[in-house]
């Protein structure tokens, strides 16, 4: 276990050092100088010298080396920088988008878990049995939605036709209902094939047969051996998933007219804002990263014997 | 008699084409019964149906499998259950695989345990490590905390022979239990089932092994094509085969186990 | 093989599919009543009637013709995308697959450096930096998706690697190239194919998402997802105009995913049981 870990952290802060570098490559490469936009907004007739001066105070004229580092500290201590269309610091953009997106997520997730286990659970036992049919359709065409598109029904259902919900978002938990849902549901059809198809692997292998010929119950087998060993591959997929989940929100908040870290970065990235852009990049990256360390770690806990190539 | 089998056929749903034809077989309390044959000769399939672990949606059993006075085969799952685990134990052909690989090999031997004589709490841990050692492992404790993947093929055989003593199973069946195990350990495992037929247990063995069968002993049954061809004490068919294909198998057994036996005598 | 697809009924319906969008994308100008960018306000939210077969959109547009080029859009980018990735991903799958413990390693930090950053982000990135333009969108899928396909190949390659007729082509005396080219490709090929398929469905909803969120076309193209996004203000009025764009997309994206899992089904018929 240790060595596995030993070996997953090492991969870990490597991955994570070559996003910072990505995504600060991507403020260096953009077509915007930052220091001209704050010139041009400071003094109205910024003339080169001007520019130049902004450059040598936000420290631009330095090697790109020590830019990085600088860069990088500022993140670690809450300083983003500002940003180049509100001209409002980046760290008061997030606090005010990522409570959105934080629960978005999270609810997001509990549609997943509360939906996919139990449905793959059911399709495994019935296996080829109606609800299991039924399942995969529906799960195939899950997968095929647009998420934009299933939203605009969703809305179209309940909030115009069956005014259940309204379309402008209300406050609080309802607000989330529907956009959360959304955003659920490509990966709820996905999570449930994974399980199902892991589960079933699962039921062909020998401890199954042997825990029938020691007197178990087929549900007992099921929740207390089968499924433990088929969690893996879902814990993992579903770590995977949470920093897509972030940064698809985008799609889902403009759907629902809402304000999270997903339409901050468009709106960024349609405003030019190269250090807004790389900031929203490298944090959703390393939700991304971290979340998957956390999955890898914990499947690991839960079937230590599993000797997964952290690669394939 | 604890085991009788009457005109036992098993089918392929598909095809109908039975595998295991019209087969009797008993065993007496104490006693062994080797069945014996090549692979795909139905022994396996036959040993499935007995232990109850057969694939009911490809395969068709038919007959009758009369257990202490009961009919298994007629009998709901549920009943079967309290049977199967408590008073007929299965010991798989491949011990690697037949455990949990998640689960600690002490919690899967208490939750059979609890699951057939209710049994929680302080006493079965006493129990177990008692089961353990009498299966001839020494470190029995150590035993308990490992994950089935740290333990060997032949500990992991002990661990399966310890769950059949701690339920006091009176039929231990037993399915190619040599094959996964390297020469070493093969007598040693026979000799384990040898010491279970003496503490009263009934044992089926299943092998192709002529040399697990002579070391056991007891009665012996040969089987071809999922039928019976032969049946006798393990001495007697040894010694005298009366069908021509017994006596085939018995004469390539010995031209096969000639290689080993030059070995050990350069050795 | 072919047979086995003919007699599939899944992957028949996900051929029919595809060759219905096709034809659409290739027969557009022919099919189409109108030309597609022709704005007429006078005409704007028209029911549908002989002109105008499914009605005009909110600059008066006709909705049918738009939906037809709109077939040209998501197949004309996700499909030359899925080429280039084929061929990164071969290559470069076969390649680290082939390769030393230490150039493998490498390949797999950077795949996973890659893969850390969500597709939306990096067509974010891209088009923040190059600007709008199809090759762009392009370009954003193929560095957002490369990842994916080397490392899925690359898993492809090492469990046929480790097979023992490449061991023996090895003993006699095969070339890596070779081996590569002659042996690893062809059997991996139909593992490779059901990925690909699966690969142009995703291509197709990334495509239509980053339209829908204006990024990389121009306003007012005839995009689906750039469609759905003009329709929103009419979401009360004219719910059907929300309906068709995303219908298309639907119908797209369940073609290639369907014949993709058909064909898993074929190559691994345990797959499923």
């Amino acid at each position: 276990m240790s060595a596995y870990l030993r070996k997953r952290l090492l991969s870990f802060f490597i991955v994570l050092a070559g996003v910072s570098i990505l995504s600060f490559l991507l403020i260096t490469f953009s077509n915007t100088d930052p220091a001209e936009v704050i010139a041009r907004r400071n003094y109205s007739g910024a003339t080169e010298e001007m520019i130049e001066q902004v450059r040598i105070e936000m420290g631009l004229d330095k090697p790109m080396a020590k830019r990085y580092f600088d860069w990088l500290g500022g993140l670690f201590s809450g300083d983003m920088g500002i940003s180049l269309y509100s001209f409002r610091p980046i760290r008061e953009d997030f606090a005010a988008y990522f409570p959105t997106t934080l629960a978005l997520t999270g609810l997001s997730l509990i549609w997943i878990v509360v939906i996919s286990l139990p449905v793959g659970l059911l399709c495994a036992r019935f296996k080829d049995g109606i609800f299991d049919h039924l399942t995969r359709g529906f799960t195939l065409l899950g997968i095929c939605l647009p998420t934009f598109w299933l939203g605009f029904l969703l809305l179209i259902a309940f909030a115009v036709r069956l005014p259940i919900f309204s379309v402008v978002p209300a406050p609080g938990l309802k607000g989330l209902l529907l956009p959360s849902f959304t955003l659920a549901v490509p990966v709820i059809c996905a999570f449930i094939r994974l399980f199902r198809s892991s589960l079933l692997g699962e039921l062909n292998r020998d401890y199954v047969v042997y825990a029938r010929a020691r007197g178990l119950s087929p549900r007992r087998i099921l929740l207390h051996h089968v499924m433990r060993n088929a969690l893996p591959p879902i814990i993992i997929l579903f770590c995977q998933y949470l920093g897509y989940m972030i940064a698809g929100g985008a799609v889902v908040e403009k759907v629902f007219s809402l304000s999270g870290i997903g339409s901050y970065l468009i709106s960024s990235v349609l405003a030019a804002d190269s250090n807004a852009v790389a900031t929203c990049i490298v944090i959703i990256a390393s939700v991304f990263v971290i979340s998957n360390l956390v999955g890898d770690i914990a499947s690991r806990l839960l079937c230590p014997w599993m000797v997964r190539e952290t690669n394939v | 008699m604890l085991l009788t089998v009457n005109n036992l056929s098993v089918a392929l749903k598909k095809s109908s084409r039975p595998i295991v034809q019209n087969l009797d077989l008993s065993i007496e309390q104490g006693n062994s019964l080797v069945i014996l044959g090549q692979s795909g000769s139905g022994k396996t399939l036959t040993c499935k149906t007995i232990t109850g672990i057969l694939n009911r949606r490809r395969f068709e059993p038919s007959g009758e499998i009369i257990f202490n006075g009961k009919e298994l085969l007629s009998m709901p799952p549920r009943k079967q259950r309290e049977i199967y685990g408590a008073q007929i134990a299965l010991i798989p052909q491949n011990p690697m695989t037949a455990l949990d690989p998640s689960v600690r090999v002490g919690k899967q031997m208490a939750e059979t345990l609890y699951l057939h004589t209710g049994l929680r709490g302080k006493k079965v841990k006493s129990k177990l490590l008692t089961a353990l050692e009498n299966a001839g492992l020494d470190r029995a404790e150590e035993v308990m905390q490992s994950y089935p993947h740290m333990l060997s093929g032949g500990m992991l055989q002990r661990v399966l022979i310890a769950m059949a003593l701690m339920v006091d199973a009176k039929l231990i069946v037993a399915d190619e239990p040599t094959t996964a195990l390297d020469a070493e350990h093969r007598n040693a495992a026979v000799d384990a089932f040898i010491s279970l037929r003496e503490k009263g247990a009934a044992i089926l063995l299943v092998t192709h092994d002529f040399g697990v069968a002579s070391r056991l002993g007891g009665e012996l049954l040969v089987m071809k094509d999922g039928k019976a061809i032969e049946r006798g004490s393990v001495f007697e068919v040894l010694q005298a085969p009366g069908h021509d294909y017994t006596r085939a198998l018995i004469e390539a057994s010995r031209l096969y186990s000639l290689v080993p036996e030059r070995r050990s005598l350069i050795c | 093989m072919f047979k086995k697809v003919l007699c599939n009924p899944q992957a028949v319906i996900g051929l029919v599919l595809i060759a219905v969008v096709l034809a659409a994308a290739v027969m557009a100008p022919m099919l189409a009543p109108h030309d597609p960018e022709a704005v007429d306000v006078t005409r704007k939210f028209a029911e549908p009637g002989k002109e105008y077969p499914l009605g005009t959109d909110q600059l008066g547009r006709c909705e049918l013709s738009r939906l037809l080029y709109g077939a040209r859009y998501s197949i004309g980018m996700s499909l030359p995308t899925l080429l280039v990735l084929s061929v990164i991903g071969l290559v470069l799958g076969c390649l680290s697959a082939c390769s030393g413990k230490a150039v493998d390693r490498i390949f797999i930090t950077v795949c996973d450096i890659f893969i850390s950053f969500p597709s939306l982000i990096i067509a974010a990135a891209v088009i923040g930096v190059l600007g709008n333009g199809m090759q762009n969108i392009v370009i954003a899928i193929i560095i957002s998706m490369w990842a994916w396909f080397t490392r899925m190949i690359r898993s492809y390659a090492v469990a046929e690697m480790g097979r023992d007729y490449i061991l023996a082509a090895r003993i006699s005396g095969c070339s890596t190239f070779q081996i590569i080219v002659r042996h690893l490709i062809p059997n991996i090929m139909s593992q490779f194919l059901v990925y690909v398929s699966t690969g142009v469905a995703s291509a197709i909803l990334m495509v239509s998402g980053f339209s829908f969120l204006n990024l990389g076309l121009s306003a007012g193209a005839a995009e689906w997802g750039a469609m759905l996004n003009e329709a929103r203000s009419s979401l009360y009025s004219h719910p059907e105009l929300l309906i068709y764009p995303g219908a298309c997309i639907l119908i797209t994206s369940a073609g290639f995913n369907l014949f993709g899992e058909a064909l898993r089904d074929i190559i691994e018929p345990e797959e499923g049981q």
